[in-house]
């Protein structure tokens, strides 16, 4: 039953699989939706995607599809089945034949288990052949024949993924076997019924002949045949039984009930009681395959899905909201009366840029960095009043809100203030430039108290 | 909570996440690297300018699923001397002296705290509620007073602090100073982690050295550091058989044209050419998937898909040239001229002649293995046709742009990784540029069944088994 029947767990994979199969084949489903339930629902990441494949908007259609597949199959399975037990039934009312004739207790016994055995025979092969871990003639020939004549569209997902799950575990020599043993056992069923029928409506008897073998052979031969279903207590024909055989007295009624049971014993445990072992064997291993089985996440139609389904980090939570902006603008204060000579300074340069050379009359405040250099430079400035102060910057660092607050300090200090804008960096990399240049214009520089050019900002420094 | 107690580290427990707040000056790169280690390229807000990010912002990072570090992205330091000017000049209620973390409190209670250093209140606060501090510093940065300050500061909330150099790799970085300077905070640990384009290990670094000063996280940041490079490890394995699974149905693809013709029409050859570019687009498709990668990440990162060589068509002579890849046999100089695809494509068994006469000579030497291979072209044959395959160099081409492209993904596209240029000189590329191809592509070239370019579904154990086998390949000639 394991053939069509199918656990729940199964049957998400094989959904999620038939998905993955469409999304690769036609491009990712709109998921946000199902890509929420799944990462709300927890797990690890087979789970997610099982869950968001079962909530795509496509996914009742699949399963409807999988409805119909198994259905099917199942029907498939039955008629396969059916046909078997029927042909059982007619092929052993065809070995026994007219009662006129006796029946041969060899040629029928060939006759019933010889195709039996060449199949078994022909099935071992095939699963030990080196191929059976890729499916064996079995799964070629399945999926020769799948990939030729199953339907397009969801229904040809569906149908591959089935199969795919299958193969991916090497299962589907299980299944096939099972479907074969099952068949195989319907047909023993119907072979018994149909022996069954004949010797209980008509009346057989039974011969042993040969031409050129002797006897003991014959009979050694009835004995190591009998021998297994002896122990399952089929009665053996007795030594009369066999006699009235050899001897061509087909009609003894004591023989012809012991061959009878004997032929039944031979078809029950070299026939029915095999195909039946084997195919819970190939069942049992199918359940088993089954539930060992799962997605394969190294596919990258799920791989794909992992950073989705399993992110990294969660969403984001302000959990202290920004501070009210500054104004755009800060008006800077201006010093009244400011006569002293021109002052330069440098804010923050790293490295021989500064001190550039100044012309005469211009006092040079020196280099900025630490707190003390800033004191002084103020308090120096506070003391000359300088009627114009240039205030160098460095345009490889990121104008922060402390050199800001710095410049209107020392702005504030002097008549007035302008900027001159330069890579005084080791590297000479101007790279905030125009970070530079917004920022100053928000703390009320005007452009043109902003230089780039030394020249001209010396130039601005010196007009009285 | 504090951390090296007396109380053994273990028995408190871990029940919550690692804090870490993420500090710095401001436009350093806090949120660029907190964007890389979320790996969540539309955290927060970036750009050149000072002040960006004016908020604290927290997310969590997640290690299948479970919470295992909280990481919160700060306002930058703005004003570290004016700051560490008014923390000096803190003291208590009743006029005693104040150590590192009652100092910054009574800051935080202070008017100021308020007012003009609200920003760094917002920083501080945060560094005390947290574990352990990553300072970012942009290491082209020369060392100032106000990062000697700020650093002072900082270490006044009395927490771990992990300095990471963020754009080290640049030539005006000056790392040494900037070791010098950590040193004379006492701190002696620090990382080398470039935000934008990290080397592949230095996230297992980075935490590690976190985890060397947070005793009680280790295992969870372990485990986290586990998570992480197992996910790479996953998404470099699907993508490499994303890669091989494309290769496969380029390599086994074939067009059948009648026995007497000498090359498929130009219309066929187009066509043919068409569906493998469609192919080749497929998968760079599914890799940016794989590695999450949006069109406008793209545009950010400026991937050499969007800039001019991948638009090559790769069955221009020019493309092949490009790779330093030669074209191989039957393609002369006539190529040139003719139909783009037609050109490169070629006829593996120079028709029927050769392909029956190996054939029995096989079959009589009793070689099943010539028979395999050459079954395809004799069975179109029998019906009046040859087949006709991709050109080794196209294949060429195609593996090594997938390749690079993986590379790129891999280092999240920073353009200055691997130019194309010494890609394809690496010796473990070299090989694919001009020696064999992979073997089980070769075995590809008799396998038309394995092609979904043919017209058919193509599925089953063999073609399965064979993209696996070419992962494999091509992992082990890289």
């Amino acid at each position: 039953l394991t053939i069509t029947v199918l656990a729940r767990d199964f049957r998400e994979r094989w959904l999620a699989e038939s998905v993955r199969r469409q999304e690769a084949e036609h491009g990712p489903v709109p998921d946000v939706e199902a890509v929420r339930f799944a990462r709300g629902g927890g797990g690890d990441l087979e789970q997610r995607i099982i869950a968001r494949a079962r909530r795509l908007p496509g996914a009742e259609r699949f399963a409807a599809q999988q409805e119909r597949f198994l259905r099917q199959l199942r029907g498939s399975w039955l008629v396969l089945l059916l046909v078997a037990a029927v042909l059982g039934f007619g092929v052993s009312l065809a070995i026994a034949g007219e009662p006129s004739t006796p029946i041969n207790v060899f040629w029928a016994a060939a006759a019933f288990l010889g195709p039996q055995l060449l199949s078994l025979a022909l099935w071992a092969a095939g699963m030990m052949q080196s191929s059976a871990s890729r499916g064996g003639v079995f799964g070629w020939a399945w999926s020769r024949a799948a990939l030729r004549w199953l339907p397009r569209g969801d229904a040809a997902q569906v149908a591959h993924a089935f199969y795919g799950l299958h193969e991916q575990r090497r299962l589907v020599r299980w299944w096939l076997g099972a479907v074969m043993h099952s068949a195989w056992s319907l047909a023993f069923i119907g072979m018994l019924l149909g022996l069954v029928m004949a010797l209980s409506l008509r009346s057989y008897g039974f011969v042993l002949e040969t031409t050129i073998l002797p006897e003991a052979v014959l009979r050694r031969f009835v004995a190591a045949l009998g021998w297994l279903p002896a122990l399952f207590g089929f009665s053996q024909p007795e030594e009369s039984a066999i006699r009235a055989a050899l001897d061509g007295d087909a009609w003894n009624e004591a023989a012809r009930q012991a061959w009878a049971w004997w032929f039944m014993g031979l078809l029950i445990i070299y026939g029915l009681v095999p195909r039946l072992l084997l195919w819970g064997l190939c069942s049992a291993q199918l359940a088993r395959g089954r539930r060992a089985l799962r997605l394969e996440l190294a596919l990258p139609g799920y791989a794909r899905l992992r950073e989705v389904l399993l992110p990294g980090s969660d969403e984001p939570d302000v959990t202290d909201p920004p501070a009210p902006l500054p104004p755009r603008i800060v008006p800077r204060p201006r010093r009244a009366r400011a006569s002293g000579e021109p002052v330069a300074v440098a804010l923050e340069p790293d490295g021989d840029p500064w001190p550039a050379p100044l012309p005469a009359g211009v006092h040079d405040a020196g280099r900025l960095d630490n707190r003390a250099e800033r004191e002084a430079a103020r308090e120096l400035l506070e003391a000359r009043g300088p009627r114009r102060l240039l205030i160098a910057c460095n345009t490889a660092l990121t104008p922060d809100r402390g050199s800001l607050r710095l410049i209107d300090t020392l702005a504030a200090q002097a008549g007035e203030a302008a900027a001159w804008l330069a890579p005084l960096g080791a590297s000479g990399s101007a790279g905030y430039q125009a970070a530079w240049q917004r920022a100053l214009a928000s703390r009320d520089f005007a452009a043109e108290e902003i230089f780039t050019d030394f020249s001209e900002a010396l130039a601005w420094l010196k007009v009285v | 909570m504090a951390e090296g107690g007396l109380i053994s580290d273990a028995a408190v427990g871990t029940a919550r996440p690692a804090r870490l707040a993420i500090v710095g000056h401001t436009n350093t790169g806090k949120t660029s690297l907190v964007r890389t280690l979320t790996r969540d390229t539309g955290f927060g807000h970036v750009s050149p300018e000072a002040s960006t990010t004016r908020h604290v912002e927290r997310v969590r990072l997640l290690a299948d699923g479970e919470p295992l570090v909280e990481l919160y992205d700060t306002p930058g330091l703005e004003d570290p001397i004016e700051l560490l000017h008014f923390l000096h000049g803190l003291v208590s209620a009743t006029g005693e002296r104040l150590d590192g973390p009652a100092r910054v409190e009574t800051f935080l209670a202070s008017h100021e705290a308020h007012g003009r250093f609200e920003q760094e209140a917002k920083v501080m606060r945060q560094l005390l509620a947290s574990d352990a501090g990553i300072y970012v510093i942009d290491a082209r940065d020369p060392v100032l007073a106000k990062h000697r300050d700020e650093l002072v500061a900082l270490n006044f909330c009395g927490k771990p602090l992990l300095p990471v150099l963020n754009f080290v790799a640049s030539p005006d970085a000056q790392p040494e100073a900037w070791r010098e300077a950590m040193h004379r905070s006492a701190i002696h640990l620090h990382v080398n982690f470039d935000a934008v384009a990290p080397e592949q290990d230095s996230e297992r670094v980075l935490y590690e050295k976190i985890a060397a000063q947070l005793e009680r996280f280790q295992g969870p940041l372990h485990k986290l550091v586990e998570c992480r490079e197992r996910d790479a490890r996953l998404r470099h394995e699907a993508a490499m058989r994303a890669v091989a699974d494309m290769l496969i149905d380029v390599a086994a693809a074939a067009i059948e044209i009648p026995l007497r013709a000498k090359k498929p029409s130009p219309e066929a050859a187009r066509a043919f050419g068409g569906k493998v570019i469609e192919r080749e687009r497929a998968c760079v498709e599914s890799l940016l998937g794989i590695y999450r990668f949006s069109d406008s990440d793209l545009e950010e990162r400026e991937l050499p898909i969007v800039s001019g060589y991948w638009d090559q068509d790769p069955f221009d002579p020019a493309a092949l040239k490009a790779l330093g890849i030669g074209l191989s046999k039957g393609v002369g100089a006539g190529a040139a001229g003719g139909a783009a695809a037609g050109a490169t494509v070629d006829a593996i068994f120079g028709g029927l002649t050769l392909g029956a006469g190996a054939l029995i000579g096989g079959v009589l030497g009793g070689g099943t293995m010539i028979f395999k291979k050459h079954w395809p072209q004799v069975s179109s044959a029998l019906h009046g046709a040859k087949r006709v395959l991709i050109n080794d160099g196209v294949l060429r081409l195609l593996l090594l742009r997938q390749l690079y492209l993986v590379k790129q993904l891999e280092s999240r596209g920073h353009a200055s990784v691997t130019p194309v240029k010494d890609f394809v000189d690496k010796p473990e590329v070299v090989i694919w540029r001009q020696g064999v191809l992979p073997a089980t592509l070769q075995k590809a070239r008799a396998r038309p069944v394995w092609s979904r370019l043919n017209g058919e579904p193509a599925d089953g154990t063999g073609r399965r088994d064979a993209v696996r086998k070419l992962r494999v390949e091509l992992e082990a000639g890289r």
